[in-house]
């Protein structure tokens, strides 16, 4: 697949699905169709770009359950639920489960490409989180369990001395070790490395 | 049969709620004439089914031979006897036990509530054509005791002048059975016979004799009675209770059985049709009283002629011995003065004659006294008889009009054709006659009103639609005190102040509450401005308030049928709107797919068109055919918007009841095939909040779906079962599952769509209205089948959560949570 952003389009209609690429195209978003949510997540790759546009009511899987079955793969495309008139109580649990926003059958042209917009950069955001947050945790994983135990402290608050008594060591062994740490995460200020610990583990 | 099963039901609700729970033992003594396992075999089932009937009691049996009948009435330690006519009547005239009904045996598999016996010889005795050739010849008999095997014939024999213990060669006693006496009559081994009724029969009907061999000797006719039969026929056997038998006890058994079905376990089991109003048993007293062969210490009951055709002759030889003692001792006294005369000498002869005159005058005197004795108390033995006489006539008259009343009763209250007004007209009509008084009502109390529901009054005193403050009338001390109130005549009663006389001249009444539920819907009653010569009696009492039942049970079937006919129509008018709502949904839904894709093509091609720089003309169109599209889209949402006003009603449900409503409506559809519905359900159910008749809507989509599943099948499984169970944390299920030919599997994505149906005549309306609902419910619904073996679709609902469901935050969500 591309690394653009795409819109990926679920639906079971071939006409609405074929037309509603044809419209997206015409607006330069790329598009990707599906004919169910069985043949989507037989393709699907967690590295995808962009947003996922889901029918509520299909044969086979349903679009709550895909929703469901992405969930538990950690997908972070945000999905728009498209739903016919009818089907408006399924639409309120998927935004309760989660999903980015629904659209009533027939929509109108600049709300749908609204919503994708707001759908893709927001999903581009996250991609962009996940990735850094991917990074940390590499540099991370570089650290030897002492110095994870004295970095929580560090960013816990707690001054050198303190780690020092707390751990039986000396303040210049501490020392040393605050300054691998440092440069291990690529942190260039205690405050950077404070944000860091809290993109791996929210405290 | 559905009305009798019906007045019973009502009869039993009302009962029901009269008594204060309490069982006590009560017992019934069965004559055991084929022995004690026959007799328990045949009379159990009656027991079982009046301890049904009549609650409070528990009724068994007792089977008796007739040693052990006479001993048990006697030491009254049976309260219901039923036994044979014969000893029935014994036991009346001994112990004064009384018939409360008369048996309507089975025979030929058609109820007769008579019998009689026939007097047979073999078709070829020449010499035979009447009863009087019987003399001299031989004749069998099955004992002497035997009332249809041998009394009945004795008596039209003693009525020919024939003594069957005289005139006969010989008489011989065959015992039971009966068909010994008959192949005996055949073989030739003796000249003629008699048995009851329907023996032969019933013996040419089993192959056993032919019919043309026999010859029927003094043959009678009787309308409506097909058997062959010799002598007068004779009432069946009755049910009777004892005199220490409550009257109110024996009239709810007698009204029981009363309404015992020809075609119950009950009946069938004592080869019976069930039991009618007691018959006349006179004429079986008369019998006996004829033969003289049972103990009728009661002479009182013969009239003087029939003393004197009886008993004359005793009489005469009774005075002629009289005189003739008389004649002795005079003769004796004269010799013996004679003697003394000649003892005595002459000296003394004058002294002596005038003292023996004096003597004579005294034994004169004596004799004269005493004859004068004689007479008055012959004087006073006539005048009790003529008292008894009469006191006898007077309570035959009473039991003659009672009947005739609980006949009349029963004759109106069983009419098919009569509506239930008519019925309440008849009957008021027949209190009138029956009561002697002028005025009939049903009336109606609501709070401080009497409403004159129906009435029966020739002189045009009160007519229906009438309406009276409660305390000018007695009916208000009548639903006050919930009890009969009989006033022959209101001057001396304690009702002489009371507004119903001084206002409304009700000089006589009479009047009983009608219950309906238990609860005082109303008055039956009689009245009039004449006083009443005599006062009610108990039978008036028993009549009266057996009306009232009846009308208390036809009220409560009537009310309790309209709120079903009510429910149904209800579930109907919300299935047609479901319906309706459906079909614009799905319509709608069909037309938005294709519409989408119009909107979406134009626009795109829109876009491109400027992008290229294209024919400004046409991309002007296209725009127009996009705004046409849209402008459809928007008429369907307003249709929808317009279908979707449906009312929704809230409640907390309990999904058993929502089952038990659609299975009992279900039941009845299929009440001809083959079809056996069972629910199961799980203990410790959860609530749901939700519109129970839409929930019964869709219960019963699936349930018609199911037995229209079944029908399609002829196997012996047919069943469908409904499975109510607790499943998940908080969720309730209902599954329901037919034993039908099951979905195809690749049918099975579709049946929930609208328009999809594998019925010849369906609308493909009932899942999709299902689904619709269930998920305006917050719940799923989805089907499993396996192919063959049948299929089983399932909802699943939230329980109730009082916090969540509060009504406010539903009515927020209405519009957005329903279809309709």
């Amino acid at each position: 697949m591309n690394n653009g952003p795409t819109v990926y389009i679920v639906d079971d209609d071939p006409s609405v699905r074929d037309s509603l690429s044809w419209l997206l195209e015409s607006e330069n978003l790329a598009t990707s169709i599906f004919a169910s949510a069985e043949e989507f997540l037989d393709a699907y790759h967690h590295e995808w770009n962009g947003c996922i546009t889901l029918d509520v009511r299909m044969p086979g899987m349903n679009g709550l359950e895909l929703q469901e079955q992405l969930d538990q793969r950690g997908n972070s495309l945000p999905i728009i639920i498209i739903t016919a008139h009818a089907d408006v109580p399924m639409a309120i649990r998927a935004m309760k489960a989660g999903a980015f926003d629904f659209i009533e059958k027939p929509f109108l042209d600049e709300q749908l490409l609204n919503c994708l917009r707001r759908a893709i950069k927001a999903g581009g955001r996250a991609r962009r989180e996940q990735d850094q947050r991917l990074e940390i945790e590499q540099r991370y994983a570089t650290l030897t369990p002492r110095e994870r135990q004295v970095m929580q402290m560090v960013v816990a608050g707690k001054a050198n001395k303190v780690i020092a008594a707390d751990l039986e060591l000396s303040s210049k062994t501490i020392e040393a070790h605050r300054s691998r740490i440092m440069s291990k995460m690529k942190a260039r200020s205690l405050s950077a490395l404070v944000r860091m610990a809290m993109m791996i583990e929210p405290v | 049969m559905r009305y009798a099963k019906s007045l019973f039901l009502c009869c039993a609700l009302l009962v029901a709620a009269q008594v204060v729970a309490k069982d006590t033992e009560i017992r019934i003594g069965v004559l055991a004439f084929r022995g004690v396992e026959t007799a328990r075999s045949m009379w159990s089932p009656t027991a079982r089914y009046l301890s049904k009937a009549v609650p409070g009691y528990r009724i068994s049996i007792l089977p008796l031979n007739l040693a052990e009948m006479q001993r048990a009435v006697d030491l009254a330690r049976v309260d219901f006897v039923i036994t044979n006519t014969g000893n029935y009547v014994d036991l009346e005239s001994q112990y004064g036990i009384s018939r409360i009904l008369t048996l309507k045996n089975r025979r030929q598999g058609k109820p007769y509530t008579e019998f009689g016996a026939v007097i047979f010889t073999r078709a070829d005795q020449e010499n035979i054509q009447n009863l009087r050739d019987l003399k001299g010849r031989s004749f069998m008999a099955v004992s002497r005791d035997a009332f249809g095997g041998f009394q009945m014939a004795w008596r039209e024999l003693a009525d020919h002048d024939i003594d069957p213990f005289r005139d006969f060669r010989k008489l011989r006693f065959a015992g039971f059975p009966q068909d010994k006496i008959v192949h005996a009559v055949h073989k030739g081994e003796v000249d003629a016979g008699t048995v009851r009724t329907d023996t032969l029969e019933r013996m040419a009907f089993e192959g056993k004799i032919e019919l043309k061999d026999f010859r029927i000797l003094n043959p009678r006719e009787t309308a409506g009675f097909p058997f062959w039969h010799s002598t007068r026929l004779y009432p069946e056997w009755p049910f009777a209770k004892l005199k220490h038998t409550s009257d109110k006890l024996a009239q709810r058994v007698a009204v029981a059985l009363l309404t015992l079905p020809a075609d119950s376990e009950a009946a069938l089991a004592a080869q019976s049709a069930g039991w009618t109003i007691p018959l006349d048993y006179a004429p079986v007293h008369e019998l006996f009283r004829q033969l003289k062969v049972r103990p009728h210490d009661n002479l009182g009951r013969l009239s003087p002629g029939q003393i004197w055709d009886e008993y004359g002759h005793w009489f005469v030889i009774a005075i002629v011995a009289l005189l003739l003692m008389i004649g002795i001792t005079a003769y004796v006294l004269r010799a013996s003065h004679r003697i003394a005369v000649s003892e005595q000498a002459l000296r003394k002869e004058v002294q002596e004659r005038k003292l023996a005159e004096k003597k004579l005058a005294a034994h004169r005197d004596t004799l004269e006294q005493r004859v004068a004795e004689r007479t008055q108390e012959l004087n006073l033995l006539n005048r009790t008889l003529q008292e008894d006489i009469v006191a006898r006539t007077l309570a035959e008259e009473t039991l003659r009009k009672s009947e005739s009343a609980l006949r009349t009763l029963h004759d109106i209250t069983s009419s098919r054709s009569l509506s239930f007004t008519k019925k309440v007209e008849a009957l008021l009509r027949t209190g009138c006659e029956h009561f002697a008084l002028s005025v009939g009502a049903l009336t109606r109390i609501e709070g401080d009103i009497c409403h004159i529901q129906q009435a029966y009054a020739p002189g045009g005193e009160i007519a229906s639609g009438d309406q009276l403050p409660l305390s000018d009338t007695f009916c208000a001390v009548v639903s006050q005190s919930q009890d009969s109130l009989g006033i022959p005549d209101v001057n001396g009663s304690e009702f002489s102040t009371h507004p119903c006389f001084s206002e409304h001249r009700r000089q006589a009444y009479f009047g009983a509450p009608v219950l309906v539920s238990g609860l005082v819907f109303g008055t039956l009653s009689f009245s009039d401005t004449k006083p009443r010569n005599e006062s009610f009696t108990k039978v008036d009492t028993d009549v009266l308030l057996l009306m009232a039942q009846w009308i208390g049970g036809e009220l409560e079937r009537t009310t309790a049928e309209a709120r079903a006919r009510q429910h149904q129509a209800e579930l109907a008018h919300v299935a047609r709107l479901s319906t309706m709502g459906e079909m614009a949904s799905g319509i709608a839904h069909e037309l938005n797919q294709p519409l989408t894709a119009i909107v979406n093509y134009t626009r795109g091609c829109v876009k491109r068109m400027r992008q290229n720089h294209g024919d400004a003309k046409v991309q002007d169109i296209m725009k127009k055919v996009t705004t046409e599209a849209e402008r459809a889209g928007q008429i369907i949402l307003r249709v929808r918007e317009f279908v979707r006003k449906g009312e929704l009603r809230h409640d907390i449900v309990d999904l058993r009841d929502v089952v038990k409503t659609v299975t009992e409506m279900a039941k009845s559809q299929i009440r001809y095939e083959d079809i056996n519905i069972q629910v199961i359900t799980d203990t410790d159910l959860p609530l749901v909040f939700a519109d129970k008749i839409q929930l019964e809507q869709v219960v019963l989509n699936l349930v018609r779906n199911a037995i229209d599943a079944i029908r399609e099948r002829a196997d012996t499984n047919r069943k469908l079962s409904i499975h109510i169970g607790r499943t998940g944390d908080d969720d309730v299920s209902v599954r329901v599952t037919d034993t039908g030919q099951g979905i195809p599997s690749d049918k099975r994505m579709e049946i929930f769509d609208p328009f999809f149906t594998t019925k010849e005549d369906g609308m493909g309306m009932g899942l999709s209205i299902s689904r619709s609902i269930i998920e305006a419910h917050n719940g799923r619904i989805f089907v499993k089948s396996i192919s063959e073996q049948g299929t089983t679709v399932e909802f699943v609902l939230p329980a109730h959560d009082p916090a969540l469901h509060d009504k406010k935050s539903v009515a927020r969500l209405k519009p957005l949570r329903t279809r309709l």
